[in-house]
């Protein structure tokens, strides 16, 4: 019964330390993670002078030598700690020749403070709790000798020597860690006791014991650096931002073995919910950056006036351990009109699928006199277009002074309609809205003149004709240009300068024709890079 | 407000004009010569002593001539069914030459197809499809009229030395022409002012260019411009 307990306590706690050594390896991956510890270690030292370790011979008994280590020790690099040592061993040799005589009695009491170090040399290129070591360290051994010829048992009669010696170790061990606190060790070194391998108390000492650890996880990513890209976000074109990274993340995996990341980004407010970049492998020691964006809602929409958001990223690390870092950085959200001068960004305030703009251009299409198939139905439209926004009263107006604030607004089409007034963006858009809105293409020009301090921006619009019709609209070529359309093929467009919205249509098409031809073409602007031309898609 | 506004594009544009502002003199003409101001729809005879922008046109009938007068003294003879933009006499540097070259070439790039394409089967009617034929056939004659004028111009770029202009001119009429090939012959001008200014490698291109082109459409035509660009191109290889 007693032997069937016995049994049942071993199977269980084998069964324990082998998922715990199982578990280990999920949470406590990567060797021993914390940073410092201490350890106790009963161990056996058989040093030269000794014939046997343990051997009992008739009425001789010799113990080579016997006792405990306690340590401690502290990480000071990734897988290299220092270790602190101190022990105590007995030796004994002793034959008892009767009840009241021994022979020979020796007795040696050794008592090392060693200093050392050990390298985790397996750490970071395994997964395993298993994690073997080299080590190597220098002290003071302090050793005691007792030689007593034999004598009476009750009498002593011999010599005491007493002394202490330098010298080193070299070794080697094994660390099973069961969890991130706690790990049997396994050591064995040889001892060089006064810098003499063949010296009477040289010799190898070996045992086994455990290890209490402490402190600060060993890290497993580390998040080398944030950078922004995007600081400021524009609502009018924040789908923008969910395919633009805002920031790039740069990680670096401390480990030797490859781990995964996911990095979770979200604007605290305004995303609609967390943007994953999905688990990223990256492999030992290497640095890698990751782009993050996020998912803007129409949340953004509803700023009034610009205020800091924050970012929040949260980086997620996998190797057999999970590992969570979160960092934080700060965005500028705008407020809905505003614009940052990109010309690109410009075509997000072209809204032709806006409501107000739709019945606006529709009703005006249905007083016209166009016929499907008309070659200068588009022409036509436009012109229409731009002669009833003329009779509206709609007014050039410069973007108000706002101090210190060096970006642009921008009026949505109905803004501009209501407002009966913009600068030439405003009127750029509104134009664009409701061409575009009607089945015709458009596109902006702007110019950056080098000459001049501000740039500029005018309209083109697709009548549709092909290159060689332009006839139709001019007898004079310099008053269009033909360039390819959507689908490649090269049609003919008519430049309108927005600005001059009172002088009705022929007025505004003949600048617009005029400062394209000195901007592109005698002045070489487009090819020189400072007109461009952006499609309005 | 309107009149501010008014007068401060006028500024923008007038000074626009002036930057690059040319102006060139009518010193003598014979027979038909027609001039058109700027952007307007209508030629009006030329006259002695006219003074001409940059913006503005000439051109000349059968057996018309014409002599202008630049800012710095030089003269310049446009002969008879040629067409002139002034603004084709400004200084063209090299480095402009090629700078509009090679936008050029980036815009024969074209944008990147995507992976799926919309691919449309058989289409068997198309409404409009004959009034745009008959549109297109009616510009045909024209568009070679043009075509010819605007050679004939820029071939007196090229005699009167003005070889980066001529480059420039024989460039944009094969980007405005692109169904007129001329057997070749604006390629082959290409390579001689290319070779005038002393750059045989865009000189030998154009010259294979202008070969590759005769083989084409004027395959079979009895055409010098192949006969030449060969002899061109094996006295450059040379």
């Amino acid at each position: 019964m007693v032997r069937f307990f016995e049994k049942k306590v071993v199977m269980t706690m084998l069964v324990l330390t082998c998922a715990i050594i199982m578990d280990s390896e999920m949470l406590n991956a990567q060797g021993i993670s914390r940073k410092n510890g201490i350890g106790f270690r009963p161990s056996f030292w058989k040093t030269n002078r000794s014939e046997a370790l343990i051997s009992v011979s008739g009425s001789r008994v010799e113990l080579g030598g016997a006792g405990t280590w306690f340590t401690f020790f502290s990480r000071f690099n990734n897988d290299w700690f220092y270790e602190f040592q101190f022990g105590a061993f007995a030796s004994v040799v002793a034959k008892r020749v009767s009840d009241s005589v021994i022979e020979d009695e020796d007795v040696t009491l050794i008592i090392p403070f060693l200093l050392g170090a050990r390298y985790d040399f397996w750490a970071t290129r395994n997964q395993s709790a298993l994690q073997p070591y080299f080590s190597f360290g220098a002290g003071p051994y302090w050793i005691t000798n007792v030689d007593r010829p034999g004598t009476d048992v009750g009498t002593f009669t011999g010599t005491v020597d007493s002394g202490m010696m330098t010298g080193g170790y070299l070794g080697g061990g094994l660390n099973i860690a069961l969890t991130s606190w706690l790990a049997f060790n396994f050591d064995l070194k040889y001892h060089f006791v006064d810098w003499d391998r063949s010296a009477d108390y040289s010799g190898i000492n070996f045992g086994a014991g455990v290890n209490f650890m402490w402190g600060q996880k060993r890290e497993l990513i580390r998040v080398v650096g944030v950078k922004t890209i995007v600081s400021d976000i524009y609502p009018a074109y924040y789908q923008f931002y969910n395919s633009y990274p805002l920031a790039m993340v740069t990680i670096k995996n401390m480990s030797g073995s490859s781990i995964e990341v996911n990095i979770r980004s979200n604007i605290r407010y305004f995303s609609e919910r967390p943007k994953e970049t999905g688990f990223i492998k990256i492999k030992g020691k290497e640095t890698k950056d990751i782009p993050i964006t996020t998912i803007l809602g129409n949340k953004i929409r509803q700023v009034k006036q610009r205020e800091n958001a924050v970012i929040d990223i949260s980086v997620e690390a996998r190797a057999g351990s999970k590992v969570t870092k979160k960092v934080s950085s700060l965005v500028m959200i705008h407020n809905p009109n505003s614009w940052n001068g990109e010309m690109d960004k410009l075509v997000f305030f072209v809204k032709s699928d806006d409501d107000r703009i739709l019945n606006w251009g529709r009703s005006l299409v249905n007083g016209l006199e166009t016929e499907t198939g008309d070659f200068l139905r588009n022409f036509t439209i436009a012109k229409a277009v731009f002669d009833t926004l003329s009779s509206t009263n709609i007014r050039y107006h410069s973007d108000p002074n706002i101090p210190f604030y060096r970006d642009d607004r921008v009026n949505f089409a109905h803004e501009t309609i209501d407002l009966k007034s913009g600068d030439c963006d405003d009127l750029v858009v509104l134009y664009a809205s409701i061409l575009e809105s009607l089945g015709i293409n458009t596109a902006f020009v702007e110019v950056r003149d080098p000459e001049k301090e501000l740039a500029h921006l005018f309209l083109l619009f697709d009548t549709g004709l092909s290159a060689d019709m332009g006839n139709l609209i001019s007898s004079n070529e310099k008053r269009y240009l033909t360039r390819n359309n959507r689908v490649g093929k090269k049609t003919v467009w008519i430049p309108v300068e927005t600005t001059l919205i009172n002088d009705g249509f022929e007025s505004a098409w003949k600048t617009g024709a005029l400062e394209f031809l000195q901007n592109t073409e005698i002045r070489s602007g487009l090819a020189e890079g400072w007109v461009n031309i952006i499609e309005v898609e | 407000m309107k009149i501010i506004l008014i007068l401060a594009l006028n500024i923008i544009i007038t000074s626009q004009a002036l930057y690059a502002a040319q102006q060139v003199k009518i010193i003598a003409l014979a027979g038909d010569v027609k001039i058109r101001r700027g952007l307007d729809e209508h030629w009006q005879t030329a006259s002695n002593a006219v003074t001409l922008e940059n913006i503005d046109t000439i051109l000349t009938g059968e057996a018309g001539e014409v002599t202008l007068k630049m800012e710095n003294g030089d003269k310049f003879t446009l002969g008879s069914n040629s067409i002139l933009d002034i603004a084709d006499l400004r200084e063209i540097t090299e480095r402009e030459l090629f700078l509009y070259l090679m936008s050029q070439k980036i815009d024969k790039i074209g944008p990147r197809e995507g992976k799926t394409k919309l691919k449309i089967g058989r289409v068997n009617v198309v409404h409009g499809e004959l009034k745009s034929d008959s549109a297109k056939l009616n510009s045909q004659p024209d568009q070679r009229t043009d075509w010819l004028l605007e050679k004939n111009g820029a071939r007196a770029l090229f005699g009167q030395n003005y070889t980066t202009n001529a480059i420039f001119k024989f460039n944009k009429i094969l980007l405005k022409y692109p169904d007129i090939t001329g057997c070749g012959e604006l390629n082959f001008h290409i390579g001689q002012a290319f070779e005038k200014l002393n750059k045989p490698g865009q000189a030998a291109d154009a010259y294979k260019q202008a070969i590759k082109i005769n083989s084409g459409d004027c395959a079979g035509e009895t055409s010098s411009w192949v006969v030449q660009s060969e002899a061109a191109l094996k006295q450059l290889n040379q």
